[in-house]
């Protein structure tokens, strides 16, 4: 019975709710023992709630899992970690204040002899050891884990995988932030662990690299899984059919709608390193997209404009009329909305209800008096306007907290909040990032909408075929500055990713 | 019936614990109902809610004011010495009780304005500015004072801390206005939820056009008149003040407000809370001291009560997050 192990994890008919929204349904999927299984989904396709399960954080509804042939219950991370589960998420798992060597055996350190000391020595040679297992020599094991670039960072997240001895490896988008040599690294590695005979999950939305290094791929799409082939089997155009499960130039609404004149202007925003005159305009019921790659300045740009961070000089205008200072208060004064990227963090206070996440964006309309009293029926009503309007699925929007929402509905909200004040111009970030494909055409529809009504919209995205379905015109923002713009009818896939590099694209 | 069910399930669990602590009061301690006793919890309780409401708002930020007990004490003393009719700086004169009134509430407003402004433009933690302030304050109070008690307060005064209707004391009656307030002002007004918004999420309050600074900055302007107040009660009810006077109640107001519920991470928390936390910590207090178990006793109950508040309001939210 030589394959009696031939699986190293198995899921059979796994299922997952919250709160009466299905996550995941009926997952079956296996990965066999020394191989590189690539997992394709977009984002909210149930990717990092497998893991989570897998991981113990989260725990399933309904269905088995096997490792090793055998059942396995994850009840928490410490069990999926003795069980020799490891994963390597994108946001890193390091401790940035101590050294590689102590990353690499916090939970054991080594001790002098048989002393209850730490022993310095000993741990810098035995982490030395592990890194040059993986090939990994330009790592000192004695350097502070935050002054590393991050594709270091990555590597020694590995190698603690190694070291704690994971036979299964779970590597979330690892390659978003290296550079191409730093990639090529880790591939080599992935590689090299395979050989030893350890079993890799590999998240990547590169379809490239995907195809380049995983022997089997699976597509999961909203909580199912849609297919598992060996790759030899598999284009890359039918995984992304998989992916979508519709053809892709049906997902953009389009709306009748006319473009006035220049309504807002950025001048010349100087902000010492990073941005050096940089200059832009927007047209009333414009949407305007900006692409770049990670890292390229945009999020940046956008907080830039509207006073979150400082700038050194430089102006903003609306409608002729300078805003300054520029802070956010004067900017939402000056009829401007900011949806960050980031709506956990920034956009939503996530343990407080719909209703006062919505009225918090107009405080000052929603009170009167010296005493600054509340309207309490103003701001049920906005709410409910809102609420209506935008279609947030809620069961009561005074009482239900946002944290309990969806990631598509959540993001309703933070629109709800900006589009409540009806301002003319939007900077959006990343809107659709983290919604399911149903919530994500909504947010699309609500957007021309928007224009629709004289609003202007400067959206960053880093999914170009959204920017090319969604915008007007599209900037392209490349190492802190603006390298091309394209109109509608002459955008090119090709000339926009050169423009995103840094060339130039024409 | 069904909503009025709905209610009592989702109301506090405090609210149970304090009714059947108080029936349990009534029901095995010997004098506990006699209307001296009753008045004795409602005066005592009065520096508590007052000071408890200013804290509960520093605390709704995730900060702490450490100094409110020497804002007490400070402006006890200072306030005792100008309305002294014995030793006073203006005996026995019309205005001396009002003047040394406004005195009082300018300490608690100065100290408010340091703090606030301290935490908001150098970005310090609350506690290390507050432990400052603390150290100065009660300082001042013993430098003034020579760390001698201040006697003779005038009757007009005095009558305000010592005469009550029923069991009610005068002075419940101000700390009940002042909790009025601070929930009128968190529940109703425009500050009130610029302060939930901002210690809830203040990257998200700044992006949402609150003024966050300047949010934080009225907070401990209001913790420091309240402690101010709690200082005219305090000295009133003793007829005298002392550079020592609630130099050891702070535990009891942080106390009050973690059995009230209010989240020490900020953004989470009622002036309600606040107010049965209040009264639970007197009520301990008073009903162990009846049965004649020793302060060292009490004091261990006390933290024990606190540790379980604390893990019930934990035990809770994670059971909303799942």
């Amino acid at each position: 019975m030589a394959d009696m192990c031939e699986y190293a994890l198995r899921l059979k008919e796994m299922s997952k709710s919250f709160a009466q929204v299905r996550v995941l349904s009926d997952v079956t999927l296996s990965l066999r023992k020394g191989t590189i299984l690539g997992l394709v989904g977009e984002n909210g396709a149930g990717k990092s709630t497998m893991m989570n399960i897998l991981g113990g954080i989260h725990h399933r509804d309904t269905g088995e899992i096997w490792l090793n042939d055998e059942p396995f219950e994850p009840k928490d991370p410490k069990t999926c970690a003795c069980a020799g589960i490891a994963f390597i998420h994108q946001e890193l798992n390091l401790f940035s204040n101590l050294t590689v060597a102590e990353n690499l055996f916090i939970t054991d350190l080594p001790k002098a002899g048989k002393s209850p000391f730490v022993s310095n020595r000993k741990m810098r040679k035995m982490a030395r050891e592990k890194l040059m297992q993986l090939g990994i020599d330009n790592i000192s094991p004695s350097a502070i884990v935050g002054t590393l670039p991050m594709g270091q960072r990555q590597l020694v997240e590995i190698t603690k995988a190694i070291v704690r001895d994971a036979d299964i490896i779970f590597l979330d988008e690892p390659t978003t932030s290296l550079s191409t040599t730093e990639k090529d690294k880790l591939f080599h590695i992935m590689h090299e662990l395979k050989n030893k005979g350890k079993s890799i999950i590999f998240i990547s939305h590169i379809l490239e690299d995907v195809f380049a290094h995983c022997d089997e791929i699976t597509v999961l799409r909203d909580g199912k899984i849609i297919l598992q082939k060996p790759r030899a089997e598999l284009t890359p155009a039918e995984v992304i059919k998989a992916m979508v499960g519709r053809e892709l130039n049906k997902i953009y609404p389009t709306v009748e709608k006319t473009i006035g004149g220049v309504v807002f202007e950025a001048n010349e925003i100087c902000q010492t390193g990073r941005f050096d005159h940089i200059s832009m305009n927007l047209r009333e019921g414009e949407i305007v997209g900006m692409f770049g790659l990670m890292g390229a300045g945009r999020t940046e740009f956008l907080r830039c404009l509207f006073g979150v961070d400082a700038i050194d000089h430089g102006s903003i205008s609306h409608h002729g009329q300078e805003i300054k200072p520029i802070t956010p208060i004067n900017c939402i004064r000056s009829s401007m909305a900011f949806i960050t990227e980031n709506r956990r963090e920034e956009g939503l206070i996530m343990p407080m209800t719909v209703e006062q996440n919505i009225v918090v964006t107009s405080l000052p309309e929603l009170s009167h008096g010296a005493m600054g009293l509340m309207d309490a029926a103003g701001e049920d009503k906005m709410t409910k306007e809102m609420v209506d309007e935008l279609q947030v699925r809620t069961y009561d929007p005074g009482k239900q907290a946002v944290i309990n929402l969806s990631g598509g509905n959540q993001q309703k909200v933070v629109l709800s909040k900006w589009v409540a004040r009806r301002p003319q111009v939007f900077l959006l970030d990343e809107p659709t990032r983290g919604v399911d494909v149903g919530a994500k055409y909504e947010i699309y529809t609500i957007i021309n909408e928007l224009a629709k009504n004289k609003s202007t919209i400067l959206m960053v995205s880093s999914e170009m075929e959204e920017l090319m379905g969604m915008c007007d015109r599209i900037l392209v923002m490349a190492h802190n500055r603006i390298t091309a713009e394209f109109h509608k009818g002459e955008y090119d896939q090709e000339k926009i990713i050169i423009a995103a590099i840094g060339g130039e694209g024409k | 019936m069904k909503r009025t069910l709905e209610k009592l399930k989702s109301t506090n669990t405090i609210v149970w614990f304090l009714l059947g602590y108080v029936i349990l009061c009534f029901a095995f301690i010997p004098n506990f109902g006699t209307a001296y006793n009753i008045r004795n919890v409602f005066s005592q309780v009065c520096v508590l809610l007052i000071v408890g409401c200013g804290q509960t708002y520093a605390v709704l930020n995730g900060g702490v004011d450490f100094s409110a007990t020497s804002v007490i004490a400070l402006s006890g003393v200072v306030g005792a010495s100008i309305m002294s009719t014995t030793s006073g700086l203006l005996p026995n004169q019309w205005y001396s009780v009002p003047i040394a009134l406004i005195v009082m509430l300018l300490i608690g407003l100065v100290f408010g304005v340091i703090n606030g402004l301290s935490i908001v433009t150098f970005k310090m933690p609350s506690f290390i500015v507050t432990m400052a302030t603390q150290m100065i304050g009660s300082g001042l109070a013993l430098l003034y004072t020579q760390s001698q008690t201040i006697g003779g307060l005038p009757d007009s005064f005095t009558v305000f801390g010592t005469k009550s209707v029923w069991v009610f004391p005068y002075t419940f009656f101000f700390a009940l206005l002042i909790v009025l307030i601070a929930q009128f002002i968190l529940n109703r007004t425009k500050l009130g939820r610029q302060i939930y918004a901002v210690g809830n999420n203040p990257k998200t309050a700044l992006i949402s056009g609150i003024p966050v600074k300047k949010t934080i900055f009225k907070l401990y302007v209001i913790s420091g008149l309240c402690s101010a107040c709690g200082g005219i009660v305090m000295i009133a009810q003793m007829e005298s003040a002392a550079p020592s006077f609630a130099s050891n109640m702070f535990i009891d107001f942080m106390s009050a407000i973690i059995i009230g519920g209010t989240s020490p991470l900020g953004g989470s928390g009622k002036i309600a809370g606040t107010l049965m936390g209040a009264f639970l910590i007197i009520l301990i207090n008073i009903s162990m001291n009846l049965l004649g178990v020793d302060w060292y006793v009490i004091s261990i109950i006390k933290g024990l009560i606190v540790l379980l508040a604390a893990a019930m309001d934990l035990a809770k939210k994670s059971r909303v997050r799942a």
